[in-house]
């Protein structure tokens, strides 16, 4: 075992953990002919609960209103059954493990409130910057990579450049 | 069985929503949390180098995907020309991948793992996840202000085999290095600067490793694999004949051999629309395609992404203004010149021994495998299977 002992505690082998999010990938392939993502349900979860909210907005927006448009049902989406099916069994895993726990994980130098705040603007700018990218890490990065796209290693490569370029400035919410 | 069972008509559709939970979510969800990924810290160590199991879980991920892909293609159990295959967008994707990895540093999450830990109770996912709900609905509400450069930098389906002019056995020989050599000099670097590894690699590993690799790399040399592509997208042209997608607002009229090349890379894309009569139709029309009038189309919503090809009889006006519409409105849309009646040579007939040799191989090569996407499936033995709907028509 790595460093993951203080981490999570009977945490996998890397390279196991790999092998089984690769083969889970090429059971999506071979079963319904698409990739695993994450990001393709969450806009449609977006898009239909700001529809809810906001009706106007959302029909009038160039963006979400194909989500939205009458006869579509956005939360109707393959995404969406495996979504639930990631839930189940994060959660089943968690279970199993004793990892069940109402908590929020931070660094040992930052507050509750602090580390929320930077939760929250960080999950912004990945919800945004998703878009541009037409996928986040699951949807774009490992399954844009396995299909040997040039654009999800750009993707790949980017953000982990971004993510090494932007430590140094919230390392006191983590070291 | 012939894959993906869910588009070879194997498997009905509501078992196909069923597999999306149980077993693909459910495993994907399993093991991204027992990597460890539903802690935040865990994933943000990275970019610390103090802890660089994600990109060895992405690499190696990425390593087993794609010999699955590839080697299920190979084998003939998986028709690669049906699997939904990523676009490239260049300068968005590089410029989102910047962002998205500096909301990663500070968030400690992306979406999926985000999603994962939300479900064992982590409030910093959940508060993050409310984040990534705010910052989609940002993009798509002032989704104007930077809709050109969403847009730009198109490639279309665009490989890393294109990019290195390799085949694709050499290319997944260099993924696979690259992925091992990543993998181990990070993990050299996490110990360089915090010492903390507690599993040196053992000789037998090392052993396997090279072993792996020496036979990976026999393999790349042994397998045929210079022709699974029907057409390599060699920066923009092949034998004089600019690729629709070099610049997609270029060209709003293709040729019937484009229009095949175009729903061949987005296969899962691209909506195909008949705009002549309903009886016309009847008589034949292209795999997949709907029949409406040119006003219909012009007015038709599409999810962003969309393509969309549409033919006339022949060579008809209204067509062309229709495709410039939809352009106006953001849709990649294409008109094809000639009509029906262009298409019916390439793809509603035998192809003849004059077609053939105006194309030359190479291109023959190509317009066989559009022809398994675009030539309409025949029909079993006696009775027609379409509904009944489109036969009363005048």
């Amino acid at each position: 075992m790595t460093e993951s002992k203080g981490i999570c505690a009977p945490c996998w082998q890397p390279v196991l953990a790999g092998i089984g999010i690769g083969i889970t990938m090429v059971l999506a392939f071979y079963l319904a002919g698409r990739g695993i993502g994450v990001t393709g349900a969450t806009t449609a979860m977006a898009a239909s609960l700001q529809h809810w909210l906001l009706p106007r907005l959302t029909e009038s927006s160039a963006y979400l209103s194909a989500y939205v448009a009458p006869g579509t049902n956005p939360l109707g989406g393959w995404l969406m059954y495996q979504l639930a099916g990631l839930l189940a069994g994060s959660f089943v895993a968690a279970l199993a493990t004793g990892h069940l726990r109402l908590e929020v994980l931070r660094g040992p130098n930052i507050g509750v409130p602090a580390r929320l705040a930077l939760a929250f603007s960080g999950g912004v700018l990945v919800g945004f910057a998703a878009r541009f990218a037409r996928g986040c890490t699951s949807g774009e990065a490992l399954v844009g990579g396995a299909q040997l796209s040039v654009g999800a290693w750009i993707f790949m490569i980017c953000v982990f450049a971004g993510g090494f370029a932007t430590a140094w400035f919230v390392r006191r919410e983590w070291l | 069985m012939m894959g993906p069972l869910a588009k070879t008509g194997e498997i009905p559709q509501t078992l196909d929503l069923w597999l999306a939970v149980f077993p693909i979510g459910f495993l994907f969800g399993y093991f991204v949390q027992r990597s460890g990924f539903t802690d935040a810290r865990k994933i943000a160590a990275v970019f610390y180098l103090k802890d660089v199991d994600v990109p060895v879980v992405m690499l190696t991920a990425i390593v087993v995907g794609m010999l699955g892909l590839f080697g299920l293609s190979l084998l003939g159990l998986l028709d690669f020309s049906r699997v939904y295959l990523l676009p490239t967008y260049l300068g968005p994707m590089a410029v989102g991948g910047l962002l998205f990895g500096a909301g990663m540093a500070m968030g400690g999450f992306c979406p999926g793992t985000s999603v994962a830990a939300v479900v064992t109770g982590k409030l910093d996912a959940l508060v993050f996840l409310i984040g990534v709900f705010l910052g989609t609905l940002v993009f798509g509400d002032f989704y104007p202000l930077w809709k050109d450069f969403y847009l730009s930098g198109y490639q279309g389906v665009y490989r890393l085999t294109d990019l290195l002019h390799l085949g694709l056995a050499p290319t997944m020989l260099l993924v696979i290095l690259f992925t091992v050599g990543v993998s181990m000099g990070l993990r050299r670097l996490q110990q360089h600067f915090w010492h903390n590894v507690e599993r040196k690699p053992s000789p037998r590993g090392r052993a396997l490793t090279a072993a792996a690799l020496a036979s990976a790399a026999v393999a790349a040399f042994l397998i045929p694999t210079q022709a699974f592509f029907a057409v390599e997208n060699t920066a923009g042209s092949m034998g004089g004949w600019t690729m629709p997608w070099a610049d997609p607002f270029e060209k709003v009229m293709l040729d019937p051999l484009a229009a095949g090349e175009v729903v061949y890379r987005h296969s899962d894309r691209t909506r195909c629309f008949d705009l002549r009569s309903p009886s016309e139709f009847e008589q034949g029309h292209l795999r997949d395609a709907r029949n409406m009038t040119a006003s219909e189309l012009a007015e038709k919503t599409f999810l962003p992404g969309t393509v969309v090809l549409a033919y006339a009889q022949n060579d008809d006006p209204s067509l062309r203004s229709t495709v410039k519409a939809l352009r106006q409105r953001g849709v990649r849309a294409f008109g094809v010149e000639g009509g029906f009646q262009a298409l019916k040579p390439y793809y509603m007939e035998p192809i003849t021994g004059p077609l053939e040799k105006s194309l030359g191989g190479e291109r023959v090569a190509a317009l066989r495998s559009y022809r398994a996407l675009m030539a309409p499936t025949q029909p079993a033995a006696a009775p027609q299977p379409d509904p009944p709907a489109g036969r009363q028509a005048p």
